[in-house]
């Protein structure tokens, strides 16, 4: 569908972009995709989309989101559900509860709600507290919370389970 | 049976040697047919309503991106092929359908290789390429009424393209893509902020939006000033959508789209 599209943009989402929602524009409701989405700017309501997402570090998105991956390097206040992969870059800021298979947080993302992941994660797994407000700076505090999550963990949840959010920790130390 | 419909500026002496290739190179080809002309008093509409009736199944717009336009608001829904003879300019919608000027048209309208588009539909009134709104600030509602775009306070032109052509081909995009496959049952909504500077020129202010999607409203606190394939007209509100595989038109093999 489309001709030209700037490289950087293009490696990074994967594929090219079909929705774009730039910078200065604002968009409300319930918007829904069959293809890749780049957002730029304002977004409230719900977001959902079959394939990729990227959100721009400009872009605030006040809604629910939902999409096959994502990348997200701006403010995200809502529930975000992937399919397979979630990228946070360092910029990214997500104000709501996670639900993805595959986590990958850049060391300065802030994260702010429950994770939940693991293939398993999809299929309702019973989400595991990470935090009311971390902020994954460096090795060490992620390691703090990795003892947070263990304790919590052994009180009421099954061996299996505690498998599954391990994989949650082990994400922070990918950057 | 081929129908040639001239525009009427091609009374103009400097068609006159252009147009004479032209209808030599048809009969030399064998296909040449049966000329009307518009003007003030005939409209493409009539003309091809008539044509119709006598068993015409090809209409050849001779002239240019207008031309085009009004014979396409003429054919609507019709089961009729869309043959273009681009003269004069600007010619933009031939460009895209890979047809050279000119002379040159005729090879490709004897060789025939048609494809079935879709067209957009504004208000009632079908257009082929584009419609633009050059300015003003609009509300865009679309995914039937679930979702809608503010557009920014600044100056903000709009484009709805079915089809990509040399006329967005020319707007210069930071992040957005040029759209346009007009087999696709979607239009594509671009929606490219614009500053306005001391001299009055009009220049792209950060990066271009892009929305696909079957159906949209734009309505303002203001008349809204639309171009549909060349066509203006003012509106207080536009209601859009797209016609699929709507039109059978001939097609260069430079066409920019099913390659």
């Amino acid at each position: 569908m489309f001709q030209k599209q700037d490289a950087m943009t293009n490696r990074e989402i994967g594929s090219e972009p079909e929705t774009i929602i730039s910078a200065s524009v604002k968009l409300e409701g319930d918007f829904v995709s069959q293809g890749n989405v780049l957002i730029e700017g304002e977004v409230e309501g719900s977001l959902r989309t079959e394939k990729d997402l990227k959100v721009g570090e400009r872009a605030r998105i006040s809604a629910d989101v939902g999409a096959a991956n994502a990348t997200v390097a701006g403010e995200v206040r809502g529930n975000i559900d992937i399919v397979d992969r979630l990228e946070l870059e360092p910029t990214a800021k997500v104000f709501g509860d996670i639900r993805t298979a595959d986590l990958v947080i850049a060391s300065g993302a802030i994260i702010c709600g429950r994770i939940t992941m693991g293939s398993e994660g999809t299929s309702a797994v019973k989400s595991s507290k990470v935090g009311r407000s971390t902020k994954t700076t460096d090795k060490s505090e992620a390691t703090i919370l990795n003892d947070e999550i263990d304790d919590e963990m052994t009180k009421d949840e099954t061996a299996g389970e505690k498998e599954v959010n391990k994989k949650t920790v082990n994400a922070f130390f990918t950057k | 049976m081929y129908f040639y419909i001239y525009d009427s500026f091609l009374t103009l002496k400097k068609h006159t040697r252009t147009l004479a290739e032209v209808e030599t190179r048809l009969t030399d080809l064998g296909i040449s047919g049966k000329i009307g002309r518009l003007s003030p008093f005939t409209s493409a509409k009539g003309l091809i309503r008539d044509e119709v009736r006598r068993g015409t199944q090809t209409i050849v717009a001779v002239g240019n991106d207008e031309t085009v336009s009004k014979i396409v608001e003429g054919i609507g829904g019709e089961k009729i092929t869309l043959g273009i003879i681009p003269i004069g300019e600007p010619t933009y919608i031939a460009e895209s359908l890979g047809i050279p000027y000119g002379e040159g048209a005729c090879d490709v309208l004897s060789k025939r290789v048609t494809q079935k588009i879709d067209l957009g539909r504004v208000n009632g009134r079908f257009f082929l390429s584009s419609l633009r709104i050059p300015g003003g600030r609009v509300t865009i509602v679309g995914g039937d009424g679930k979702y809608r775009i503010t557009t920014p306070a600044d100056d903000c032109e709009i484009v709805v393209s079915n089809l990509r052509s040399g006329e967005l081909l020319g707007v210069d995009h930071e992040t957005a893509n040029v759209p346009g496959d007009p087999m696709d049952g979607l239009l594509d909504a671009l929606i490219m902020p614009r500053v306005t500077s001391l001299l009055g020129r009009r220049r792209p202010l950060g990066s271009s939006s892009i929305i696909t999607l079957k159906k949209l409203d734009i309505s303002s606190d203001e008349p809204i000033d639309a171009i549909a394939d060349g066509y203006h007209f003012v509106q207080e509100h536009l209601e859009i959508d797209v016609v699929p595989d709507c039109l059978k038109v001939i097609t260069g093999r430079e066409r920019v789209f099913a390659r």
